[in-house]
């Protein structure tokens, strides 16, 4: 019966993390996330001279991020339910839906495209709340839920559309994806934003030092915000400036992030994520955070219904198809653990940026879509692999 | 067949978790290896049954003067040397003979040939005294049965050296009883024992010899006889001890709590309860020791206060002046003013992953909340106040709680239920798995409670800590109460015999 592996970490005998390691800037970088770092480098480069500099061109980007714009939401409310131990494999679907109840109404109806759009994000939200209460009042597993959710909705957008598209939807929709904030107030609203976050970051950082002491993870947070904006002015000042989708995206993603981290709903996700159990003991009413997780699912079906509706002009049959699996993909490659109560959505941000950058570069490169998926596949395995062997090299 | 350990080190980055220690075991020796949590103990034991293999460590194992290098746990165990964790690994949903042989289950050309399989295992498991079938599934059994199995399939696996680690972690006084015959039986065929435990009692009786350990150091071997609970404890703390059990001078109030008519039935079997209306009730400022065996239904008991048992009711709880007929979650609980620590502090109160300053917030985010978002300022300041107060042991309130010992988790744990400044702390179990330094400052953190005029519901199996904790102790059998003593008039003999009663056989039903 010993032949099962006995846990290995003895956890009385773990010793404390090394404390020195916060001692510089680069303290704590290891050589793998040199190689990580030098890897995508030579990546970049690579890829902008075999696409003749188009790669990496404002052009390029700025389209690459607008792309990326609904991934990067959907996966926002996929990282909230995988912390909490559930899973949407319905976000596709119900975005499609969505996006054909905003169709319907505006091009078939003739509704002004006001009602249209809230009619929309009501329904999202009624979506997610359907799929929450199954989950929350009748303990069916998630999975189950939406998977059933996603045949329903999916069959239910047909049967109203008869599988075909609807549009052209009115020309101010459009303008929320499509449209371009101009370049010059674009680059003031990121360097706004980002002496925003550069304060935030420092006034927390003085606020905790007495407990965290983490100087230098403030000083690299400022780092990455410098960099972050300074590449945003850049790309908005060289192009047509920052996309509308962008900026509902990144709004949407903001308030997700700030709910998950830094109120009671986020702090209540991660415990009942991390021990269902303890959670309920420790006086949390678990149902009730499954419930709004869901709930906040809806509104991003809502959000990202509406900004695939205005991406594509209206309601196409195959729009949001596997969506949900890439929004999973991006979480994961981001650092979220099935096991439930680790994740964050910065992670899946970057997974989102990564698995569209590669849809990307691979259509710039004349790769064929079907190999572009088992690229994307094999990229999914080795991200979490590599998360893993790190994961375990800390431990030991 | 002699095993010899020669300073024997490991090393885990930043701690020397076994410092050169050497041990020397005799055929049919019972020795017990003792030591606070983190003394290395666990360490030692699993370098010894391949856990960790060679060269995860330095020093060198011999069996009978021959050198050994395990590669892994099944090495060790070809080898004879096999290990009982605490946790074991059983497969709930097989049975007991499947796990009985696991990876060795008899075949006939590649079919698993059930007959012999089931006849084998009766075979092994008739020496361990488990009158069961073997068919029966591992799930169904009581802790005290399942280690039976774990001794059986050690036995088939022709074991020399037999490691127990904290087999009576979990176990009632008669299932310990049980386990000692077992241990003398394996210790005179011949096998070494290897004996894990924090009871020390239980390690002064069934032990030839013990190892006491600290800080990964040997301090000594010494034969039992010569030995008293007392001196160990000085030997694995190091210094010379005052009181385990602080004194107290409270004042003891008006009652603040009580219970009555408490019922929860038995989950698998409708018309039997494992808590038959119990009532009691508890003063400011006293703590109420509840004693029982495991299985008397004293856990149970508490969960169904805070809602958290099936099925479980009472008739009213009246706390303060105010009278509650129905609880239906623990948080409800909470607003009443009484609140419950889980007797599994793994499974049912650490979150892992949070850090220690989350975990201890975790139930009052309420008052942390500042126009819909926490201030983390305020709940580091809160934590901090219980780190320095509970002497919380950590490198920061950042630190996984994980990442802490037994005993100071423990303490983060009563740090979240005290921060809801409640009037009645129902903890059950609060000292298991804890270190004797952790044990007494939980003992002081408790004494305090009381001392501001809190009630406290102290449920432990460790007699002498009711004894010495309580004013006074309420025992359970069989879901009921079995009697009711002052604990300064009462001797461990009377408390003992209410709750075992008149039939020690009845006792093992009861259990599972």
């Amino acid at each position: 019966m010993s032949t099962e592996p006995l846990s290995r970490v003895q956890q009385d005998a773990r010793p404390p993390a090394d404390t020195k390691s916060r001692a510089s800037f680069f303290a704590g970088l290891r050589w793998y996330h040199v190689a990580l770092g030098l890897g995508v480098l030579v990546a970049l480069v690579f890829f902008n001279s075999q696409t003749d500099g188009v790669f990496l061109s404002q052009r390029n980007l700025t389209l690459l991020l607008k792309q990326a714009a609904i991934l990067g939401v959907v996966s926002a409310g996929m990282v909230v339910l995988i912390v909490g131990r559930q899973i949407d494999l319905s976000a596709g679907m119900a975005v499609y839906l969505v996006s054909v109840v905003v169709a319907q109404l505006s091009v078939t109806f003739g509704l002004p495209l006001w009602l249209a759009v809230a009619a929309g994000i009501a329904v999202g939200l009624l979506l997610g709340a359907f799929q929450g209460f199954m989950v929350a009042r009748f303990a069916i597993p998630a999975f189950v839920v939406t998977l059933a959710g996603s045949m329903i909705f999916k069959g239910v957008g047909y049967t109203w559309t008869n599988a075909t598209a609807i549009g052209p939807v009115p020309q101010e929709l459009i303008w929320f994806s499509e449209g371009f904030i101009p370049p010059v107030a674009s680059a003031i609203l990121i360097a706004a934003v980002g002496a925003l976050a550069v304060w935030s970051a420092v006034r927390r950082g003085v606020q905790l030092r007495r407990w965290e002491h983490r100087e230098y993870a403030t000083v690299r947070k400022v780092a990455v915000v410098v960099v972050l904006a300074g590449a945003g002015m850049w790309l908005a000042l060289g192009y047509n400036g920052m996309p509308m989708a962008v900026l509902i995206a990144g709004i949407t993603v903001f308030g997700v992030s700030l709910l998950l981290s830094s109120t009671r709903f986020g702090r209540g996700v991660y415990a009942v994520g991390g021990n269902p159990q303890a959670a309920h003991l420790a006086g949390l009413k678990v149902p009730r955070f499954l419930l709004k997780s869901f709930v906040l699912m809806g509104a991003i079906y809502g959000i990202a219904g509406v900004l695939m509706t205005a991406r594509l002009g209206g309601a196409a049959p195959t729009a949001g198809q596997l969506l949900e699996l890439d929004a999973i993909a991006a979480a994961v490659i981001g650092g979220t653990s099935f096991a439930g109560g680790i994740g964050r959505i910065p992670g899946a941000l970057l997974g989102a940026l990564l698995l569209t950058g590669i849809d990307n570069v691979m259509s710039l490169m004349n790769v064929s879509s079907f190999l572009q998926m088992v690229i994307k596949g094999t990229i999914l395995l080795a991200a979490v692999w590599f998360d893993l062997m790190v994961r375990n090299k800390r431990k030991k | 067949m002699m095993l010899h350990m020669d300073d024997i080190s490991v090393e885990f980055p930043g701690v020397l978790a076994v410092d050169r220690v050497s041990l020397e075991v005799k055929p049919g020796e019972v020795r017990s290896v003792v030591g606070e949590n983190g003394a290395g103990k666990s360490t030692l034991m699993k370098v010894l049954a391949g856990v960790y293999p060679h060269g995860e460590y330095t020093g060198v194992i011999r069996l009978d003067g021959q050198e050994q290098r395990f590669s892994g746990v099944a090495d060790a165990e070809a080898s004879g040397i096999v290990m009982i964790p605490q946790e074991m690994n059983m497969v709930d949903d097989r049975s007991i003979a499947e796990n009985l042989f696991l990876n060795r289950v008899p075949s006939k050309r590649g079919l698993v040939d059930e007959k012999e399989m089931f006849s084998l295992a009766e075979q092994y498991l008739a020496p361990v005294g488990i009158d069961v079938s073997p068919t029966m599934l591992v799930g169904e059994l009581g802790t005290a049965q399942k280690q039976m199995v774990a001794i059986a399939s050690a036995l088939s696996k022709r074991v020399k050296v037999l490691i127990l680690d904290e087999p009576t972690a979990t176990l009632s006084g008669h299932e310990s009883e049980l386990l000692f015959e077992q241990i003398a039986r394996v210790s005179s065929q011949g096998i070494a024992c290897l004996y894990i435990s924090h009871r020390l009692e239980e390690v002064l009786r069934i032990s030839d010899t013990v190892t006491v350990l600290r800080d990964g150091e040997l301090v000594d071997t010494e034969p039992s006889s010569g030995l008293s609970e007392r001196r160990i404890v000085e030997m694995m703390i190091g210094r010379k001890m005052e009181s385990f059990f602080p004194p107290r001078e409270v004042e003891i109030g008006e009652p603040v709590f009580s219970a009555s008519g408490v019922t929860v039935p038995h989950p698998m079997v409708p018309e039997l309860n494992v808590v038959e209306d119990v009532s009691f009730s508890v003063r400011r400022g006293e703590i109420l020791g509840v004693f029982g065996l495991v299985g008397a239904g004293r856990t149970e008991l508490a969960t169904a206060l805070v809602g958290h048992a099936e099925g479980g009711r009472f008739d009213e709880i009246r706390i303060r002046d105010e009278r509650v007929t129905r609880i239906e979650h623990p948080g409800e609980a909470f607003a009443h003013g009484f609140g419950y620590l889980p007797e599994d502090r793994k499974s049912m109160a650490v979150v892992p992953n949070l850090d220690v300053a989350r975990s201890i917030s975790m139930s009052s985010l309420a008052r942390l909340v500042r126009r819909g978002l926490l201030d983390r300022k305020r709940e580091y300041e809160l934590a901090e106040e219980y780190q320095e107060h509970f002497r919380i042991k950590t490198r920061d309130l950042s630190q996984e709680i994980i990442n802490l010992s037994g005993g100071n988790q423990q303490k983060v744990m009563l740090a979240r239920l005290m921060a809801l400044d409640l009037d009645v702390l129902i903890l059950d179990e609060p000292t298991q798995g804890v270190d004797v330094g952790a044990k007494a400052e939980i003992y002081r953190i408790l004494n305090e409670a009381a001392g501001q005029g809190k009630a406290v519901i102290l449920i432990s199996s460790d007699l002498p800590e009711v004894m010495g904790m309580a004013d006074r102790v309420l025992v359970m059998r069989r879901g009921r109460v079995t009697g009711e003593f002052s604990a300064a008039e009462a001797t461990s003999q009377q408390i003992l015999e209410a709750a075992t009663l008149n039939a020690p056989t009845e006792m093992s039903q009861d259990v599972d």
